[in-house]
């Protein structure tokens, strides 16, 4: 299977921050969520894949070539929480700038966006909502025939009906074969939406890498009364909650026997699962 | 790759390109009573024009937004270097045109007038174009490595006010008693010695612009965003 993307000892170290050589792989194809809590090092990783921010070790690779060949840029779309245009441009000065990067681009598919998303190409970026702004940087990564689009967080200071749309606009990116998004944010609702992969990164460390379904369907969350939790299986509830009317907390699938019947089991969203992680501090 | 970056500069600082047009004005609302310094005035306020890229830089995450495309970091340095040497030009040229006004206008209020000839204004293109690469040196590599928020300070404001005082020293002095043809004698030497003057101040400022260069090169590369 090839990797849309592949990281291997990735390292960054700054004054209060260390991302500790972290490795994973994204293979094509896949919707990959890249979650974490605010400060887990998501925005760093993404700032490191495309030579925003050095590295102090390790290696990168995008869509089979390291990320120091600049040509790999063309194949793909980015959007950061802010789109990163001037103030004072309007839609058309945003496609003039763009026009002059990408050698793909095209300016039909552009202009067909800005119609689709009811965008004013006349309309001035600091005058946008921050949807509106969200929508003019999706029009933008999706004009170029991006093959991987980098997003971080940008759903974030959305509304939820605009956090569905742009849900929905991914939904139709990935239509055509060979394409992959990697996701960041920590609003993992929108994930159980789309994504069929998910690399978890925690205290800049990857705790997790591998499919959506194996995570959400590795834990369970449980609920029980005062009594409930045998002495020797307190240890294997994550995140483990008490108080005056029973227990809560988070089990692994494999460890639920040995509960007495009158516990509940429910499945755990991937919300769940941070939580409960941040709470325990434990490697999945 | 270079044309692109300067056309995409330009058209980042948009809100500012109006203060193109005032340019002319504000050299000849500062030194209209001495037609030689229209050149270096000219030339020094052109250069600061072509700080703007770094002006809006930081706030519309201009960086940010040349790192997401395919393009390597030395071609940004290499457009802004590029773009304040036309710059350069600009304020040479403009300073030459602006000359024959200051000059009338020092005829009719001062009752003095001055002309250079054809040497004397080599000399003074070569003289301002060391001032140029001097402050070039001092601005261009500390905002390639700061940004301008962070580095204007160090970056513009005192290298402006160091400029403004070697300014001010310098026209206190030609104005002292005795010293009256102390310009004119330098300019004279100048107009004699056009090669050693001329050709030396202009070795010595292709210098400093290349270790300006280099220097903002090094640093650029190693900036995080």
């Amino acid at each position: 299977m090839n990797n849309a993307i592949k990281i291997s000892n990735l390292k960054k170290e700054y004054k209060n921050f260390l991302l500790d050589s972290i490795s994973f792989s994204v293979p094509s194809g896949y919707v990959c969520g890249f979650i974490g809590e605010n400060g887990a090092g998501k925005t760093t990783t993404l700032k490191l894949m495309l030579n925003m921010v050095i590295k102090d070790g390790g290696d990168v690779e995008i869509l089979g070539r390291s990320h120091n060949d600049i040509s790999i840029k063309e194949d793909l779309g980015v959007l950061f929480d802010q789109p990163y245009f001037q103030e004072d441009w309007t839609a058309l000065d945003v496609e003039k700038t763009m026009g002059l990067f990408y050698k793909k681009w095209n300016s039909k598919v552009y202009h067909m966006h800005l119609e689709k998303f009811d965008l004013n190409p006349k309309q001035k970026f600091k005058t946008l909502s921050q949807g509106m702004k969200m929508k003019l940087g999706l029009a933008v990564t999706l004009s170029h025939d991006a093959k991987l689009l980098l997003l971080d967080e940008p759903t974030s200071g959305l509304d939820p009906v605009m956090r569905d749309e742009m849900l929905d606009i991914l939904r139709d990116y990935m239509i055509e074969e060979n394409r992959s998004v990697f996701f960041s944010t920590h609003i993992t609702s929108d994930l159980e939406k789309i994504a069929d992969y998910i690399i978890y990164i925690h205290k800049g460390k990857i705790v997790y890498s591998g499919l959506k379904d194996e995570l959400t369907e590795k834990y369970c969350l449980i609920r029980g009364g005062n009594g409930d939790i045998p002495q020797i299986k307190r240890k294997q509830i994550l995140g483990l909650r008490e108080h005056l009317g029973g227990f809560e907390g988070m089990i692994d699938v494999s460890d639920v026997g040995g509960f007495p019947s009158s516990v509940i089991l429910e499945t755990a969203s991937l919300d769940d699962i941070m939580v409960h992680m941040n709470k325990k501090g434990l490697e999945i | 790759m270079i044309t692109k970056m300067i056309v995409t500069d330009w058209r980042a600082m948009k809100v500012y390109q109006i203060r193109l047009l005032m340019l002319p004005l504000l050299a000849i609302a500062i030194g209209w009573f001495s037609p030689w310094a229209m050149i270096p005035i000219c030339v020094f306020a052109s250069h600061n024009f072509s700080l703007n890229p770094f002006a809006v830089e930081d706030k519309g995450a201009l960086n940010n937004l040349y790192l997401t495309f395919p393009i390597k970091r030395q071609d940004i340095v290499n457009g802004r270097y590029i773009f304040s040497l036309i710059m350069l030009v600009c304020g040479i040229v403009m300073g030459v045109i602006l000359m024959p006004l200051a000059n009338a206008l020092s005829k009719i209020l001062l009752k003095s007038a001055w002309y250079a000839g054809f040497n004397g204004t080599i000399a003074i293109i070569a003289a301002s174009f060391l001032l140029y690469t001097i402050f070039n040196l001092f601005t261009f590599p500390i905002l390639f490595k700061f940004g301008y928020t962070k580095g204007k300070v160090w970056g513009i404001y005192l290298p402006a006010i160091f400029f403004g005082l070697l300014f001010a020293v310098y026209f206190t002095v030609i104005s002292l008693p005795g010293n009256e043809l102390l310009q004119l004698k330098l300019i004279s030497y100048a107009s004699e010695n056009i090669i050693m003057v001329s050709g030396g101040l202009t070795l010595i400022s292709i210098v400093l612009l290349l270790v300006s260069y280099l220097l903002s090169l090094r640093l650029y590369s190693k900036r995080d965003f």
